[in-house]
């Protein structure tokens, strides 16, 4: 009750205080999804503000973090397909030209941790965005099921299959990353 | 022993913490095991690990708030503001439709009349008042209401009379200054009365503008009327004049001096109306050229039609400020 008088007098003032509490993690998944520094700034930043002039809407259905997340998460993909159109990102990746030899399953594992987190990052980016989201917000995040059904505004099960398969797009591209980097490196 | 199907279920628990100390030995021992979920492992933590290294900017957390704060003072402020850019936005509008109201309104002229009058009008009377001895004695009359007008004249445009004398004779030769007369009635009608520019101006009779120009002097004010009471002569001056010579009509036109006479030209007085009706009636207007009409008619036209387009647009700029402050209204 008193929150509610609090929020109805000082809108700004209680929006600050909840944001505050989930900056650190807006801004990791703005970060996860763009993949460099200013660009999760800016999109971090448009979450913000546009969470904030949305807040008089917010009626507390949602917990405020699962809210904020899904305007981070529009936000990115808005950006992500803004960039999409300009330059065709898909066709690249389709067109890598290298045949799996499936021989050295583990070769990720064999790596140095540095090498291995290089190749993660670079792996995240060639992602195609709806499966490097799923990524984002369950294995980097490490958020319930639960929650990110209510973030993407999804049922449990399409959840759980799109996290499967956005797992096992990212081990193939690891898989073929870490061969080549193996076959460098020997 | 655990297979690589149970491990990848486990997984996301055994990241978490939540497994026993049994299940998670048994995960480790499988790890060591199989290559393949030793790197699936690797890569979860990896993944995790991904998290652990961002590290929020302070620039971001001071910057958010700062947004925050300044569009929560811009959203107070923006009622007030809106408010007043409606109200701008509606005199515009209003203005726009009193222009153009005006415009089409200067632009159903008739042709003829602004053919010679716009350019020549001063000159012709200057022309005619060095002309003709009686010109001064009858304008003295007019010069005692007319004072301030007379010398709030330019001076430029007595320069351009002169310059323009011989430009004047031709007007005649060519019965152009009928025209010109009717310019100067046009004027001062258009200022004594607003009826008058409307509804008189498309009359093509001699007879009619003479009538017109009398009903316009009714509808002057009253110390025009005082004026043209005084100037009363003036027309059957005109008219004792020989026809051959109509340079003697302009004379009657509100120029207190000969000189000074381009400078009044301008100043419309109702008092310069009696002036050129019975003047008309001498001068050859019939021979006037066609070309010159439909020059100017063009133009007029054009003027019709922009204030029309002005107006409407200002109408209709008006309506969608009142259609949205009936929505906010209700809203």
């Amino acid at each position: 009750m008193e929150i509610r008088l609090l929020k109805r007098r000082q809108p700004a003032e209680e929006f600050e205080a909840l944001a505050a509490r989930e900056e650190k993690r807006v801004y990791a998944a703005c970060y996860h999804m763009m993949g460099n520094r200013e660009d999760a700034m800016d999109c971090a930043q448009e979450t913000m503000l546009r969470a904030f002039r949305a807040f008089s809407s917010f009626r507390g259905d949602a917990a405020f973090g699962t809210w904020i997340t899904r305007i981070a998460m529009n936000v990115c993909t808005d950006e992500l397909r803004k960039r999409r159109d300009a330059v065709s990102l898909d066709a690249m990746r389709e067109d890598t030209g290298y045949e799996l030899r499936d021989e050295s399953p583990g070769a990720y594992a064999r790596l140095e941790q540095k090498e291995r987190m290089r190749l993660l990052r670079e792996g995240m980016a060639l992602l195609p965005e709806d499966m490097r989201r799923m990524i984002v917000l369950r294995d980097i995040q490490g958020r319930s099921y639960e929650e990110i059904a209510g973030i993407l505004e999804l049922s449990l099960g399409t959840v759980k299959s799109r996290i499967s398969r956005a797992r096992e797009k990212l081990a193939l591209i690891l898989r073929k990353s870490s061969e080549l980097f193996s076959d460098r490196s020997v | 022993m655990m297979n690589c199907k149970e491990f990848s279920d486990l997984l996301d628990a055994f990241l978490d913490g939540e497994l026993t100390e049994e299940q998670a030995e048994q995960m480790r021992r499988h790890a060591a095991e199989c290559a393949e979920c030793a790197a699936l492992l690797a890569l979860r933590r990896d993944l995790r690990a991904l998290e652990d290294e961002v590290e929020v900017p302070d620039e971001f957390s001071a910057s958010w708030r700062e947004a925050v704060r300044a569009e929560a003072t811009g959203s107070k402020r923006s009622p007030a503001r809106a408010f007043r850019q409606s109200w701008m936005a509606a005199a515009a509008a209003l203005v726009m439709i009193f222009g153009g109201a005006l415009a089409m309104s200067r632009g159903k002229l008739p042709t003829v009349y602004r053919t010679a009058g716009s350019a020549k009008a001063p000159a012709a009377v200057a022309q005619t008042a060095t002309t003709t001895d009686e010109a001064p004695a009858a304008n003295e009359s007019i010069a005692a209401n007319e004072a301030p007008a007379v010398n709030e004249a330019p001076a430029p445009e007595q320069k351009a009379a002169e310059n323009d004398a011989g430009a004047v004779l031709s007007l005649f030769a060519s019965g152009s200054l009928s025209n010109v007369l009717y310019e100067d009635a046009e004027e001062s009608e258009e200022i004594a009365c607003e009826e008058a520019p409307m509804m008189d101006w498309a009359a093509e009779s001699q007879e009619e503008n003479a009538y017109m120009a009398a009903e316009a002097m009714e509808a002057a004010p009253a110390e025009a009327r005082k004026a043209q009471r005084e100037y009363a002569a003036a027309p059957v001056m005109s008219t004792a004049l020989p026809t051959s010579e109509p340079t003697s009509a302009p004379t009657a036109q509100p120029t207190p001096e000969p000189t000074s006479a381009p400078t009044a030209q301008p100043t419309p007085e109702p008092t310069a109306v009696p002036a050129p009706v019975p003047e008309e009636t001498d001068a050859p207007a019939p021979e006037e050229p066609s070309e010159a009409e439909t020059a100017e008619g063009e133009t007029l036209s054009w003027l019709f039609w922009l204030g029309l387009a002005v107006c409407v647009t200002g109408i209709a700029a008006l309506a969608f400020l009142l259609i949205r402050h009936l929505k906010k209204g209700k809203a």
